[in-house]
């Protein structure tokens, strides 16, 4: 083993790699013709390299639509341009969701910690690598997990209530007829109380969510709009007031709409 | 870069500083996937590499008018997102989280069956963990100069200029990278 034996091993990664100058490739080359041990090394790093491009070369499928992209990243810049004050006005519905949110959270670490993953640290330092340095204060990584969990579950909550809508908007078109006057009636009870209940949950999830609803925000005010019409109707209702609902359903896609920022909301 | 459309790179983000929001959508289109790509080559993850793409994104937008408009802007972007991924990876490793401890149960079950060792046969699924396990053993600065030579094709005097470290540190870092990964992937094998 010589000086150059090292000085050339050193190389063979950059030669595999096709990163050497070609008067060094040559170098290094001649050495391979004359020690076994580099031979078996660069064939080896010559078929991890190999495998490296092939990896790279692998069309990986983009996991969202590019309009999608642009949706959560015009709702990003739009939400930190203006944020939303947390709102107080359904101070006792929050204050419970954020207490439930809360205790879910703990059970989790609780059986997290269970399972032998306590490996979060109270409070940590965090640091960008270069530009960003200053951008990124000391981060409590314990937060960043609740704040998660809390999202995750914001998401969802939004996305039952918008399938809920979506059913009431669906089955009132198929109401009943009413008992009193079956001929130009139809009996719209249950829709309009699950529209109520749906309007009361609805700011529930909307208080205090900040950015995280953001890109849903659009179809569900058009969704609120719609279920406060049905809110309003009377257990009778005449059947030209509820085609007329559904009319408007119809020419704004909502049921499409409502199916899109479902699949957006659950996507990961 | 000029694409078919006649707009530069470079007039888009002069547009984009003026607050044209549909210059960040023509951006978006032409780099979004070549970032995705990086990202998902560092953090092997797809949510986490989709987070990352957002981020270089909106930090275009709001750092559009403090960029030279003569700046080239994918090599910006990619520091950016390069330098975005190592921060997740990071605050990953901390945190301890899954994907890590998932990473980890790999590295005990890379398939044996290979008759020449880990690194032949590797189009299939289970040499591409075999793969992840290599990267797995990697420090940040070898993963992100691994990433950039191989999954954003950069030459190493472009690696060297998106860390902002010398061409001699790319080098060393390559070569043992390569080193390390094959040697983990051997005693993964064994």
């Amino acid at each position: 083993m010589t000086f150059l034996h090292f000085r050339f091993k050193d190389r063979l990664g950059l030669l595999a790699d096709g990163s050497l100058a070609p008067a060094e490739a040559a170098a290094v080359r001649a050495h391979l013709g004359s020690c076994v041990s580099c031979q078996a090394e660069f064939e080896g790093l010559t078929r991890l390299t190999a495998a490296l491009r092939e990896e790279a070369a692998f069309d990986r499928p983009f996991p969202i639509s590019s309009d999608a992209l642009r949706t959560r990243v015009f709702a990003r810049i739009h939400a930190e341009a203006h944020p939303l004050p947390a709102s107080r006005s359904w101070g006792f519905v929050s204050g419970l969701a954020a207490a439930g949110l809360v205790g879910l959270g703990v059970l989790t670490g609780v059986f997290m910690a269970r399972d032998g993953a306590t490996r979060v640290p109270a409070v940590v330092a965090d640091a960008a690598p270069q530009e960003d340095r200053a951008d990124i204060a000391v981060t409590a990584n314990n937060t960043a997990f609740y704040e998660r969990l809390e999202k995750t579950q914001l998401r969802a909550d939004a996305v039952r209530y918008l399938a809920e809508a979506q059913d009431i908007l669906v089955q009132m078109r198929a109401a009943a007829d009413c008992p009193d006057s079956p001929q130009d009636s139809v009996d719209v009870a249950h829709e309009s109380k699950n529209s109520r209940t749906l309007l009361r949950r609805r700011a529930a999830l909307v208080s205090g969510s900040g950015e995280t609803l953001v890109a849903a925000r659009g179809v569900m005010e058009e969704v609120e709009g719609l279920l406060q019409q049905v809110a309003e109707l009377p257990r009778c209702t005449r059947r030209a007031e509820v085609a007329a609902i559904a009319r408007n359903v119809e020419q704004r896609n909502l049921l499409m709409k409502i199916d899109m920022v479902a699949q957006e909301l659950a996507a990961p | 870069m000029e694409r078919e459309n006649g707009f530069q790179d470079t007039d888009l983000l002069a547009r984009l500083s003026a607050g044209d929001e549909d210059a960040l959508s023509a951006l978006m289109a032409r780099h979004e996937r070549r970032l995705y790509g990086i990202a998902y080559g560092y953090l092997r993850n797809s949510e986490d590499a989709l987070e990352v793409v957002q981020d270089a994104f909106v930090k275009l937008f709001q750092q559009s008018q403090r960029i030279d408009t003569r700046a080239e802007v994918g090599a910006w972007l990619t520091r950016v997102a390069i330098n975005a991924a190592i921060d997740r990876y990071r605050q990953k490793k901390r945190r301890g989280t899954r994907e890590v401890a998932v990473e980890q149960e790999d590295l005990q079950h890379v398939p044996a069956r290979h008759e020449r060792g880990a690194l032949d046969n590797l189009h299939t699924e289970d040499s591409r963990r075999a793969l992840e396990v290599g990267l797995l053993v990697l420090n940040e600065r070898q993963r992100a100069v691994v990433t950039l030579r191989h999954f954003a094709d950069l030459s190493l005097d472009e690696i060297a200029s998106t860390l902002g470290v010398r061409l001699g540190t790319v080098k060393s870092s390559l070569n043992r990278a390569l080193a390390r990964m094959k040697e983990a992937m051997t005693e993964a094998r064994a």
